[in-house]
């Protein structure tokens, strides 16, 4: 039997545990246990993801106990793909800490760093692979706890009433999250999810269920950032050390997303969301709130931060929209824009705290001139910006060119026009930044002064991936397509 | 897999120019350039570089005969263009104008509309790239104007395309009806210069250096008129149209003092022409069209290399510091004199030839037909004052006669220019109608002399009219850029204060709330409401929130700093509250 799905939940927690202990001998060991249990995840998330795609869902019951008591994991394609873009951020981010954490976060906070980042990271992979709604609670709340130390850790002014700030907000959500789930198991005696799915349509009438929706639907709005629900993501991203901001904006919020996608369409299913109670709709309004509001409030920042972090949300807001709008294409490009907008935010993120290491600019318009200094990152930078603006032929505009066709398919021409005037605001604040530091100043001015290749390498293959995964847009899609098949068929 | 598409040899020479240096570098780019028209020459009629991708066919490359004529002198001009540019040091420089080059090749063997789109965007993006490569802040705004004006198109194309699939179900080009259409043609309008769309040009032609003002004088927008040309054929909107943007176009021109800026006016006058050609839609409007694209594109190249020599040699553009260029450089004087008489459509130059088709071809419209000819008498009167107050006036200025690696170049299109007059059925070959139009007759001489003798006439004797003088010309970019502002000051104030006051607002309400609550009945909730008190009382002090409010008074700092606890706290409990609420009267009910 293959054990690639426990595995690879595993294998950050035993990292997890073992990096404090060699950090009480030598502080230097705890980088490699964490880069080698974070490759070895996304190793056995490309297992996993090839098993997937040869056999169909995997359905894992972990110690040999049958579910009704034992705890079972299901990895279907969605599981797979959401496996697969975590570990691969969470490993670029693992990488790129190295110089950023010694630079950058007080003395003796690096076992703490890599271990935390390690939870943060199982945790995550917990969330995506178990099919019990009780475990996703557990484990939405171990990498939320992870990520309010993470937070933290630096320990600068501002940073601990962003953690606080982020706790009591986020602690809301889980509770929330915590009662819809205690509503559900009274009415139907079980969390399983699929036994959940199967049970539910007798109380289809019962406000039980209505409350427990309700319930699940605002908690895991709050993880994911949804409109009125997103304040306490600038802060917080803003505050956290850059690659702890780009596992955040590229895969948390993400995680968010996928949680709730598990229960409108494992749990409720297409037919309750739509027809019966119309969720779905009603989400896609929030959403296209979400794109429009957080747009506009990106482009008034003067942070550069802060401006990525407002544009995070609106891009959390596709996913939402392209998901919720339940048809195949929408569905498809919101799904696919998970990975692609991972991608451009995790490489936007880097390329901002590679900003920070090197000068401590933190403002926009100090930018000036940055072209000159490190030309590679900046390169970068603005591939990545392409991708979020959506400029073919780039990895955004396909998922982009998904959910408008997605939109057109719902008979929801307006949510064409609201991705439109997104892409366009966020053209006029990306192409600020990056007019600034290419054509802003003199270029003979500044002297190359490259990265170290920890950071740099990080920067370089998320930036190609923005390019690559545009053209060939096939490889995601492999796994998008049989996702979109499970989801909208349950 | 067929023929290799010719956009690929620009785009693989892109990737390869950062390995060159000097001279290499220099020979490497020529030899590209020379490469890809020397191939071309030998492409034949063919589709290929299908894939299937999303339920449509996606066909990178379709050559016939309307593709490969634009596609012909494209690469042709191209060639002159990257010799004529040899002498920029810069690598950037190079590499974008290839891909621009590419990109627009792109455009042209488009056989689907996907492929259309992204080669469309790829151009307006290199485009952009290439304006803001003169580093200075006015480029960098017209860079940035330009770029979001053609994104704007580029969005309402691509929503017009996305309709178009979604009622057919086929990407192919044309077969466009209703709302597709409408915002199809829009889309192609933005680059096209439609009125009042045309402003990015004007606006950004200027200000880019004196090489890449050629490039783009040439590209974008026949690569826009080709589309209209293959999806648009014979409307009559798009016909007249082309008159507005003729006349509009020459008016504007003649008021101008910025040498630069009275060319890329005419860009949209002359496009005029083509457009109307196009519209008119019969075979020989669109060979007349098409045939105007490919004079056009020779004496409007060598007008922005005439004063790019001139910028090289003087620093100048301005009408009102040039002349008495004709005896330091008379080459440049001599071309600069054979491109105006080429634009003004005087018999024995190209510009004749094609223009005489599309008046032909406008024979049974006669609004148009005078539109365009009015327009001609305004090219005329604006090229004389062009010539004569840049270049034959008698003033003192410092100047020597351009590099060779300019004047050749130069040279090679003045002679294409008057060989295409000389031979007017040259082109008639590889038109894609073939037509041939008998165009040094009787009839066509006298009438088209008589408006020269006219307009000859009347800035002979209203030459003091014509002196340019430095005044600001509004135009519809005025408007924009004010609404612009107006959108920008939007986001920055009232919504940040929004932001700030919603916050504010929330924490009273939520204040309110927990007062409320504890005066009421209901103690249960008392513990709650205390607890929220004490949470948002230690949140403020935390967060030190009046201190920091000053300080973003101060400093006008634009940060929208939401206030995450109070309002959030207070979002969920109104949710929680009201959920409540309706389940105890539905309960009761």
């Amino acid at each position: 039997m293959d054990h690639s799905p426990i595995l690879v939940v595993i294998t950050p927690f035993v990292g997890a545990y073992l990096s404090p202990l060699l950090g009480l001998w030598r502080e230097r060991l705890c980088y490699p246990v964490a880069v080698a249990a974070a490759l070895l995840s996304l190793f056995f998330s490309f297992r996993l993801a090839g098993s997937v795609l040869t056999s169909g869902t995997i359905r894992y019951w972990v110690g040999g106990w049958e579910p009704p008591w034992g705890i079972e994991l299901v990895v279907d394609p969605l599981s797979a793909f959401m496996c697969l873009t975590i570990s691969l951020v969470s490993l670029l981010a693992v990488i790129y800490s190295k110089n950023f954490i010694e630079k950058e976060l007080p003395r003796g906070k690096m076992t703490s760093y890599y271990t935390l980042i390690l939870l943060l990271i199982g945790g995550m992979l917990g969330v995506v692979v178990t099919g019990d709604l009780f475990n996703l609670f557990v484990l939405t709340e171990i990498f939320s706890v992870a990520a309010y130390a993470l937070v933290a850790i630096s320990g600068k002014r501002g940073s601990f009433i962003g953690s606080y700030r982020y706790l009591i907000l986020a602690s809301i959500g889980t509770s929330l999250i915590l009662l819809g789930t205690g509503y559900l198991y009274i009415i139907t005696g079980t969390l399983n999810m699929a036994d959940l799915a199967v049970r539910l349509p007798a109380f289809y009438d019962s406000w039980v269920v209505f409350g427990a929706l309700a319930f699940l639907l605002i908690g895991f709005g709050i993880k994911t950032a949804l409109f009125p629900l997103h304040t306490w993501l600038p802060g917080a991203y803003s505050i956290a050390p850059a690659p702890v901001t780009a596992i955040f904006s590229a895969v948390v919020s993400k995680v968010g997303g996928y949680s709730l996608i598990r229960v409108l369409f494992t749990i409720f299913g297409l037919e309750f969301i739509t027809d019966l109670v119309p969720v779905a709709p009603a989400l896609t309004w929030v959403a296209a709130a979400t794109i429009l509001v957080a747009s506009m409030f990106a482009i008034s920042q003067t942070s550069l931060m802060r401006m990525l972090a407002y544009s995070s949300v609106a891009h959390i807001g596709y996913v939402v929209l392209g998901v919720a709008l339940a048809v195949e294409m929408g569905m498809t490009g919101g799904i696919l824009h998970i990975f692609n907008h991972a991608l451009a935010t995790g490489c936007l993120f880097f390329c901002a705290g590679a900003v920070i290491y090197k000068t401590g600019i933190r403002h926009i318009d100090d930018l000036r001139g940055l072209g000159g200094k490190i030309p590679l990152t900046m390169a970068a930078f603005t591939l990545a910006a392409a991708s979020k603006v959506g400029i073919p032929p780039s990895a955004g505009f396909v998922s982009k060119f998904y959910l408008s066709l997605g939109a057109l398919e719902a008979g929801e021409w307006i949510f064409v026009i609201v991705i439109l005037l997104a892409s366009l605001m966020s053209a006029v604040f990306y192409l600020r930044v990056i007019n600034l530091i290419f054509f802003g100043g003199d270029k003979h001015e500044v002297r190359r002064d490259e990265l170290p290749l920890s950071m740099l390498f990080p920067i370089i293959i998320l930036a190609l991936g923005c390019a690559v995964f545009g053209i060939f847009v096939g490889i995601p899609l492999q796994l998008v397509e049989p996702a979109v098949m499970v989801l909208s068929e349950l | 897999m067929g023929a290799i598409h010719p956009a690929v040899i620009f785009f693989v020479g892109a990737a390869l120019i950062p390995l060159f240096k000097g001279k290499a570098r220099s020979i490497f780019v020529v030899g590209v350039a020379l490469a890809s028209f020397i191939y071309m020459l030998f492409l034949e009629p063919q589709k290929g570089w299908e894939f299937s991708f999303l339920g449509f066919n996606v066909v990178l490359f379709n050559a016939d005969r309307l593709s490969l004529f634009v596609g012909y002198i494209f690469v042709l001009i191209g060639l002159l263009i990257i010799l004529y540019s040899i002498h920029v040091k810069e690598n950037e420089h190079h590499i974008f104008s290839f891909l621009y080059m590419g990109s627009s090749l792109g455009v042209v063997f488009a056989g689907d509309f996907f492929t259309f789109f992204i080669f469309w965007e790829i151009l307006a993006v290199t485009a952009a790239v290439l304006i803001w490569l003169k580093r200075d802040e006015r480029s960098l705004g017209a860079g940035f104007r330009y770029l979001i004006m053609h994104l704007i198109g580029g969005g309402i194309l691509l929503i017009g395309i996305l309709l178009h699939f979604f009622t057919t179900g086929s990407m192919e080009i044309g077969g466009l009806t209703g709302v597709p259409f409408a915002l199809i043609l829009v889309g192609i309008g933005f680059k096209a210069a439609f009125i009042p769309l045309h402003t990015w040009l004007p606006d950004a032609y200027p200000k880019a250096s004196l090489t890449v003002s050629v490039f783009l004088s040439v590209f974008t927008t026949k690569a826009a008129v080709y589309a209209l040309a293959r999806s648009f054929p014979g409307i009559e909107i798009v016909a007249y149209m082309g008159g507005v943007m003729a006349l509009y176009g020459v008016t504007l021109a003649l008021l101008q003092h910025d040498a630069r800026k009275l060319l890329s006016y005419h860009i949209i006058s002359q496009v005029g022409y083509m457009v109307a050609g196009v519209g008119i839609g019969t075979q020989l409007g669109i060979d007349g069209g098409l045939s105007h694209v490919w004079n056009h594109i020779l004496y409007k190249s060598l007008l922005f290399m005439c004063i790019g020599a001139v910028i090289y040699r003087t620093g100048k553009d301005d009408l009102t510091e040039l002349g008495g260029l004709a005896r330091k450089m008379p080459v440049t004087t001599i071309a600069c004199i054979i491109a105006a008489l080429s634009i003004s459509g005087v018999p024995l130059f190209n510009g004749f030839v094609s223009k005489a088709m599309v008046y032909e071809a406008a024979d049974y419209h006669d609004v148009l037909y005078w539109m365009l000819k009015l327009a001609s008498v305004g090219t005329f009167l604006s090229f004389c004052k062009f010539t004569y107050f840049g270049f034959l006036r008698k003033k003192e200025i410092e100047a020597k006669e351009a590099p060779l690696t300019m004047t050749i170049p130069m040279i090679i299109v003045a002679s294409l220019c008057v060989l295409g007059g000389l031979y007017p059925n040259l082109l008639g070959n590889i038109l894609p109608y073939q037509s041939e139009l008998p165009v040094y007759t009787l009839g066509k001489l006298t009438d088209t002399m008589l408006l020269q003798g006219v307009a000859i006439a009347i800035f002979f004797f209203g030459r003091q009219l014509f002196i340019p003088h430095r005044r600001e010309i509004l135009d519809f970019d005025y408007i924009y850029i004010r609404a612009a502002g107006g959108f920008m000051w939007f986001c920055r104030n009232p919504v940040s204060s929004l932001a700030s006051g919603m916050d504010s607002m929330f924490a009273h309400l939520a204040r309110i709330f927990v007062g409320t609550a504890r005066h009421s009945p209901l103690r249960v909730l008392e513990g709650l409401a205390g607890w929220m008190d004490r949470l948002s009382l230690a949140a403020e002090e935390a967060s030190n929130r009046r201190v920091q409010r000053e300080k973003m008074a101060t400093s006008e700092q634009g940060n929208v700093d939401v206030k995450s606890i109070d309002s959030a706290l207070f979002l969920v409990a109104l949710m929680l509250a009201m959920f409540l609420l309706y389940l105890a009267v539905k309960h009761l009910l």
